[in-house]
C-alpha cells in the first residue's frame, strides 16, 4: 500500500498499510533539544518523559525519544488501546502533570547516567559552542533547575496540533481524536558555526577521531558520505582497526543543512594514520568523485533499500520527519529517482564543501605531522581586562611553584593563568553558571569553554565566587544543592607536595 | 520441498500449509538442512548459515577462535548493497547475509567456499588483528556468567579473544574443519531460495549440545561486580515459555516498582540466555549506586511476593499478548532463524503454532514455580562500591582459602604502609604443586588444574583457576619475582600458557626505588639521621658548653631538635603521604580472584589498585 496523507484535529497524518493486526503510532513534534538554551536544556526531554509518565496499560508498549528537532511518543499495541492512550497523551499537554516533575527528574538523571554523550555529540558540541546542534554536548544540562514557569511556554509553543505529525502503520482507527492545543508549525534554526578557520581540528577524546563537515541537504550528500566512509575504512583495515571495528557515518540535519562525520574508534597510535585517510579519501572524492562503480553501487544500495518491506514500514516516518523539519519529503520512488540522476561530480561537490568546512577532533598527543594545513586548538579567548584583584591557590604551591595557576578578575572577565598558559572567559557572554550552594561555581561559555572555581582550593575563595556571581546576569544563573563535604576539593598539604615533588624528579610513571 | 520446475524456486507453503506442519522437516541441499520462511522475497533477502559451534564450546587457550572463523568467512568480496556479517553466543555461529535474492547463490558459494579450505595465512593475519582489538568493556551479564560457571563454557566471555595472542593456525583449522561441516551447519532464509544454490560443505558430525555446569555454589549468592550502577539478577530455569514469562512478569513489577512508583531507574529489562534444557533468566536494571540498596529490596520483594502468589491474570496475559504479537507478527520471517537453532540442539523444530501454543498455556501456577525455583539459583550482582546486604543471599566475599605453607615470597620493601594488614604474600607449597596469594586468608591455584596462565614478556603472570578466580603476579612487586615466576612457569602445563602482546611500559608496576623510598619515607629516615647528628654535636659541644660559647653550641643543637620534632609531626600526621601501594579493599578486590575482562587485561588487582 502507498504512503497517504491525512489529517484528523489539525494534526497532519501519514500512513501506510503493514497488513499487522497491531497498530503501530508516533506523534511527532517539531521540537528538539536543538531549540533549547543551556540554560533551558533538558525542558523537551523532561515533557517527553512527563506526557508518557506512569504505566501504559495492558499490553500496550509505549516509548519516547527526543532527537535535536523532533520529539516522538510512540505507541503500539491493538488498535483500541492506541486510540485511547493517544487519546489522554493529547490531553496531558492541556493538563500537565506538574506535580510528578522531581519524580521524572529522577529517572531522567538515571537515564542521563546510562548513556552518556555520543562522539557526533561532542563533535557538535565544539563546532556550535552551546547553541543549537551543539547542545548534543549538554544534554539535559539544566533539567534540575527547571520549573513549571519555564516548561509552560515550552509546552504552549511547541506541544501543538500545528507542531505535530502523526505516523501509523495502518489505516486511521474510527475514533481516532488528537485534542491537542492549536499552534502553527515552527520551522527549524539554522545553528551558527563559532567562527573557525576551516579546516581546523582539536584535541578531543582518547580512542576516537572524528571528522566533520556542513553540506546542504540532498541525495548526493548520502552517496557521498557512504563512498568516504567505505574509502576510510578500506584504507585502515589491517593497519589500524580490526574487522570488528567500525567506521561510522553519522549525520545530524541543521535545518535544511547536514552536519556529516566519519567515527572511526582507534587506538592512540593509529589517530594519525586515521587522520591521513579521511583527509585522503576525502582530497581524492572532492578531486575526481567517486568512480563510476562505487556511485552505480551506492545507487543500487539505495534503490533496494527504498523498495524494500522495512522501507514501507517506516516510510510514513521517514516522510513525516522530513516533513516537519522543512526539507522536501519524498516517497520511495522519488528517492530512488532522486539518487539516480546523482553525477560523480555532485559528489565531489558536497566532499569540496566538506573540505571547506572541516572540523576534526583527533586523540590528545595525536603526531600533527603532515596536517600542515590544519587550524590547530582554536580557542578565542578574549583579551582579558584590567584585573581588580588576583587569586592565588592554597597550600604550598603558592610559595614554592613557579608555575602555581592564579584567576585574575576583572570587571568583565576571569582569567585563569599560569605563566605558561591563559585562558579568559567573557563574564558578560557566560551561557550557564552552575553555582553550587557550597560555592563551587562552573562557568559555562558560549563557545562551550569551562571554568570551575572551587571556593576550599583559592585564598579569599569565598570572596572570589560572590564576586564573579555578582557579575552575571541572574538569567544564566543554575542554583545546585551543595555536594558533601567530604567530597569537596581539598588544596595539597605540604606532605603531598613533598611526595609529587619526589616523583616528579625521580621521573618513574607511577602505579 | 522441492524446487518450481518453472520458477526455479521452492515452492512457497501457504501460512496454512505451514500452520499445520508440526514439526517441519528441512530442505535438504547438498546434505545440509535448510529451512525457508513463507515471506515474499525482498529487495533484500535475509539469509544466515547458522553453525553449530559457539564460544561456550572453547577451552581458555582457544577463547576465539571461533569468532575468529566467523569473521575469516565473512570477508568475501561483495558489492557494498550486500550485507555480510556474524555474530557469535554461546552455541551458535551466525553468519548473516543481506542480498538481492539474484546475488544470493554467489554470496553463499564464497562463503562456504571459505568454510571449506581456510587459508592459514590469512587467518593468522586476521588473528593478529583482532588480538589488538579492545576487548568488550566490563558487563554485568557477562560477569554473571562467569561467577556461575567459571572459566568454563558461557563464563568463558569475561576472557572473550585472550586465545588469540597465542594463537595456534593447526587449532583453527582443525576446529574449521570440524565446526563447518555439514551436518553441523544450517541454512535458514526468509523467503525461498533458489533451487540451483550450493552449499557444498565437508561431512562430518554434529557437535553435542550440553547444559553448562554451574560451579558448586551457595545459593542464592550475592556478589560484587565491576559494573557501576547496575543491578543484575540472575537464575537459572527449565528451558521453555513460562521461564520466559516469568521473568518478563518479574521485570514488569521492577519496573512498576522503581521506575514508576520510585523513579529510580530508567531501564530495567528482562535477561534470558537460551541453553539445551535450561535457561538463564533474570532481570537486570541501571541504578544510580546511592540507590542500588533501595533497588535491591524492591527487586527481592518482587521476587518473593511472585514466589508467593504468582502473578495476577492481568499482568500474565498482558505478557503473553506482547509475545504472542511479537510470534505472529514477525515469525513469518524470523521463525525459520527459531527452528534453525532448534534443529541444531537436537530439538524438534517448532511451528508458529507451536510457540503460540506454548505461550498460551502458560499458567499463574508455572509461572509462580518458576520463579519459587529461581531462589535456589539466584545470583545478584551489585556494584562494586554499594554496601547491598540482603539476609538471604550468601555474600561471595572475602577471602577463601586458609593460608598454606611452603616458601614465602613478599612484596617489595617500601611497597605497603608499615603495619597494612592484607599485604599479599605469595607461598609455594613444599611440593610445589600449588601456589597461595593472600594474608591469612587468600586464593590457592593448584598449578596442574589451571585452566590458563596468561603470560607477559615483561614477567606478569595471571593464573585462572577453573572457577574463574585468577590469581596476579608481578614480578616487579615481589622479593625474588623472578625466581617466584621461574617456579610458577616451570609447573603449569606449557600448553596452558597464554602469551600476550607487550604491555604499554607505563602498565607494568614497579617497585619504588632506594632513593625513592628513602626520600619518600623521610619522616623516618630524616628523623633519625636528624638525632643521631644533634647528638654527636651535643657531645662534640659539650665541652664548649663547659667552657666558652655555649650559646653557640646551643643555637646550633636548636635547630636540630626542631627538625626532629618536625619529622616527628611529619611521620605522625595523616594526611600527605602517598607513596605506598593500597592493599586491596572492598569485597570485589580483597579477593585477589577479581574476575573479568578489565582486570584480566590490566594484569591483576595491584595494578588496578
Amino acid at each position: 500500500m502507498t504512503l497517504q496523507r491525512d489529517s484528523v484535529d489539525g494534526v497532519e497524518v501519514f500512513f501506510t498499510e503493514s497488513g499487522r493486526d497491531v497498530l503501530s503510532a508516533s506523534l511527532i513534534f517539531r521540537v528538539g533539544w536543538s531549540d533549547e538554551t543551556l540554560v533551558t536544556a533538558g525542558v523537551t526531554h523532561l515533557i517527553e518523559h512527563l506526557l508518557l509518565h506512569g504505566e501504559p496499560p495492558g499490553a500496550l508498549r509505549v516509548n519516547g525519544s527526543t532527537a535535536s528537532q523532533l520529539t516522538s511518543l510512540d505507541v503500539s499495541g491493538a488498535p483500541d488501546d492506541v486510540v485511547a492512550y493517544l487519546q489522554v497523551v493529547c490531553r496531558r499537554v492541556s493538563e500537565f502533570p506538574f506535580g510528578d516533575m522531581n519524580h521524572e527528574r529522577r529517572v531522567l538523571a538515571a537515564e542521563r547516567a546510562e548513556r552518556g554523550v555520543s562522539a557526533m555529540g561532542r563533535a557538535l558540541a565544539v563546532r556550535f559552542g552551546v547553541t543549537g546542534l551543539g547542545l548534543a554536548g549538554w544534554s539535559d544540562f539544566a533539567i534540575e533547575n527547571l520549573r513549571p514557569e519555564s516548561v509552560s511556554p515550552w509546552l504552549e509553543r511547541y506541544f501543538t496540533a500545528g507542531n505535530a505529525v502523526l505516523t501509523l502503520d495502518g489505516p486511521i482507527p474510527t475514533g481516532l481524536r488528537l485534542p491537542l492545543p492549536s499552534g502553527p508549525r515552527r520551522p527549524t534554526v539554522p545553528p551558527v558555526a563559532r567562527p573557525f578557520t576551516f579546516p581546523t581540528a582539536h584535541e578531543g577524546y582518547r580512542g576516537v577521531v572524528i571528522a566533520t563537515g556542513k553540506v546542504p541537504d540532498g541525495p548526493a550528500v548520502t552517496l557521498a558520505g557512504n563512498v568516504w566512509r567505505r574509502r576510510v575504512r578500506q584504507a585502515l583495515l589491517g593497519r589500524v582497526i580490526g574487522p570488528r571495528s567500525q567506521v561510522t557515518l553519522a549525520s545530524e540535519f541543521a535545518g535544511p543543512e547536514q552536519i556529516l562525520g566519519i567515527i572511526v574508534h582507534v587506538g592512540d597510535k593509529g589517530a594519525r594514520e586515521t587522520l591521513e585517510a579521511i583527509r585522503t579519501s576525502l582530497d581524492d572524492l572532492a578531486g575526481v568523485g567517486p568512480t563510476d562503480r562505487e556511485l552505480a553501487d551506492e545507487v543500487t544500495r539505495v534503490r533496494l533499500g527504498a523498495t524494500s518491506a522495512d522501507y514501507n514500514k517506516a516510510e510514513p516516518w521517514l516522510v513525516a520527519r522530513r516533513s516537519l523539519a522543512g526539507l522536501t519529503a519524498r516517497d520511495g520512488e522519488a528517492t530512488v529517482a532522486e539518487f539516480s540522476a546523482v553525477a560523480p561530480s555532485d559528489v565531489a561537490a558536497v566532499c569540496r564543501q566538506v573540505q571547506d568546512t572541516l572540523l576534526v577532533q583527533v586523540p590528545p598527543g595525536t603526531d600533527r605531522s603532515g596536517q600542515g594545513d590544519l587550524t590547530w586548538t582554536p580557542i578565542h579567548d578574549p583579551a582579558p581586562d584590567t584585573p581588580s584583584r588576583t587569586y592565588r591557590l592554597k597550600g604550598p604551591s603558592r610559595w614554592v611553584d613557579r608555575e602555581t595557576p592564579v584567576i585574575r578578575l576583572g570587571a568583565t572577565t576571569v582569567s585563569h593563568q599560569t605563566p605558561a598558559e591563559s585562558f579568559t572567559l567573557s563574564l558578560p557572554h557566560v551561557a550557564a553558571a552552575l553555582v553550587r550552594r557550597d560555592g563551587g561555581t562552573t562557568l559555562v561559555s558560549a563557545d562551550g569553554d569551562t571554568l570551575r572555581i572551587e571556593p576550599s582550593l583559592w585564598e579569599s575563595g569565598a570572596t572570589l565566587v560572590a564576586q564573579v556571581k555578582n557579575r552575571l546576569p541572574e538569567s544564566v544563573v543554575l542554583i545546585r544543592e551543595s555536594i558533601s563535604a567530604v567530597n569537596l576539593p581539598q588544596p595539597i598539604t605540604w606532605k603531598q607536595w613533598y611526595a609529587r615533588r619526589v616523583r616528579s624528579w625521580i621521573r618513574r610513571p607511577t602505579e | 520441498m522441492e524446487p518450481d520446475e518453472e520458477t526455479g524456486v521452492f515452492a512457497t507453503p501457504s501460512p496454512d500449509k505451514i500452520v499445520a506442519m508440526a514439526a517441519p522437516d528441512p530442505v535438504r541441499v547438498d546434505g545440509v538442512a535448510v529451512f525457508c520462511g513463507t515471506a515474499e522475497p525482498d529487495a533484500l533477502q535475509r539469509v544466515s548459515l547458522i553453525v553449530r559451534a559457539g564460544a561456550a564450546d572453547e577451552t581458555l587457550p582457544t577463547a576465539g577462535t571461533i569468532e575468529l572463523l566467523g569473521l575469516y568467512v565473512t570477508e568475501i568480496d561483495a558489492p557494498p548493497y550486500v550485507s555480510v556479517g556474524m555474530s557469535l553466543d554461546h552455541y551458535f555461529l551466525t553468519i548473516d547475509v543481506a542480498a538481492p535474492p539474484e546475488d544470493l547463490k554467489d554470496i553463499l558459494a564464497a562463503i562456504t567456499a571459505r568454510m571449506r579450505a581456510p587459508d592459514p595465512e590469512e587467518l593468522c593475519a586476521l588473528a593478529s588483528l583482532i588480538a589488538d582489538d579492545d576487548v568488550a568493556a566490563a558487563n554485568p551479564v557477562v560477569e554473571a556468567l562467569t561467577y556461575r560457571y567459571g572459566a568454563t563454557g558461557p563464563g568463558l566471555q569475561s576472557y572473550r579473544g585472550m586465545g588469540l595472542a597465542a594463537f595456534n593456525v593447526a587449532t583453527a583449522l582443525d576446529v574449521a574443519r570440524r565446526a563447518f561441516a555439514r551436518d553441523n551447519v544450517v541454512v535458514v532464509s526468509e523467503a525461498p531460495l533458489p533451487s540451483d544454490l550450493s552449499i557444498e560443505l565437508a561431512a562430518g558430525s554434529r557437535w553435542v549440545a550440553a547444559d553448562p555446569v554451574p560451579l558448586a555454589l551457595d545459593f542464592p549468592v550475592g556478589y560484587p561486580h565491576s559494573s557501576s550502577g547496575e543491578i543484575i539478577l540472575s537464575a537459572t530455569a527449565p528451558h521453555g515459555a513460562a521461564s520466559l514469562v516469568a521473568s518478563r512478569v518479574l521485570t514488569a513489577r521492577v519496573v512498576t516498582a522503581l521506575r514508576h512508583e520510585l523513579g529510580m531507574v530508567y531501564s530495567p529489562h528482562t535477561i534470558r540466555i537460551p541453553f539445551v534444557h535450561h535457561d538463564l533468566i533474570g532481570v537486570q536494571t541501571d541504578v544510580p549506586d546511592q540507590y542500588a540498596d533501595t533497588a535491591v529490596k524492591k527487586i527481592f520483594d518482587a521476587v518473593q511476593a511472585l514466589a508467593a502468589w504468582g502473578p495476577n491474570e492481568e499482568e500474565l496475559a498482558a505478557e503473553v499478548i506482547s509475545m504472542a504479537r511479537q510470534v505472529t507478527s514477525g515469525s513469518t520471517r524470523s521463525l525459520p532463524w527459531v527452528q534453525g537453532r532448534q534443529f541444531l540442539a537436537d530439538e524438534p523444530p517448532q511451528t508458529q503454532d507451536d510457540l503460540l501454543a506454548e505461550l498460551q498455556t502458560v499458567t499463574p501456577e508455572q509461572v509462580q514455580r518458576v520463579i519459587d525455583a529461581m531462589i535456589d539459583t539466584a545470583m545478584l550482582g551489585v556494584p562494586g562500591k554499594t554496601k547491598t546486604n540482603v539476609a538471604a543471599l550468601n555474600w561471595d566475599r572475602g577471602p577463601e582459602d586458609p593460608r598454606i605453607g611452603g616458601r614465602r615470597y613478599d612484596p617489595r620493601k617500601g611497597l605497603y604502609r608499615p603495619g597494612t594488614m592484607d599485604v599479599p604474600v605469595y607461598f609455594v607449597s613444599l611440593d610445589g604443586r600449588q601456589l597461595y596469594r593472600g594474608a591469612q586468608h587468600g586464593t590457592t591455584v593448584t598449578f596442574d588444574e589451571v585452566a590458563a596462565m596468561f603470560a607477559w614478556r615483561d614477567g606478569a603472570r595471571r593464573l585462572i583457576r577453573p572457577d574463574g578466580y585468577a590469581i596476579p603476579v608481578e614480578p616487579s612487586l615481589v622479593t625474588r619475582g623472578h625466581e617466584l615466576i621461574q617456579t610458577i612457569d616451570a609447573a603449569v602445563p606449557s600448553e596452558r600458557v597464554i602469551w600476550q602482546p607487550p604491555r604499554e611500559p607505563d602498565a607494568i608496576p614497579q617497585s619504588p626505588s632506594a632513593l625513592e623510598r628513602v626520600l619518600l619515607r623521610a619522616p623516618l629516615t630524616l628523623a633519625v639521621g636528624t638525632l643521631l647528628t644533634s647528638l654527636v654535636l651535643l657531645v662534640l659541644a659539650l665541652p664548649g658548653a663547659v667552657g666558652q660559647g655555649t650559646a653557640r653550641e646551643l643555637t646550633l643543637f636548636i635547630p636540630m631538635l626542631a627538625m626532629f620534632a618536625l619529622n616527628v609531626f611529619w611521620s605522625k600526621s595523616e594526611s600527605g603521604y602517598s607513596g605506598y601501594h593500597q592493599p586491596s579493599a572492598g569485597p570485589s578486590l580483597t579477593h585477589p580472584a577479581m574476575r573479568g575482562p578489565q582486570a584480566e587485561k590490566e594484569g591483576g588487582d595491584d595494578a588496578a589498585a
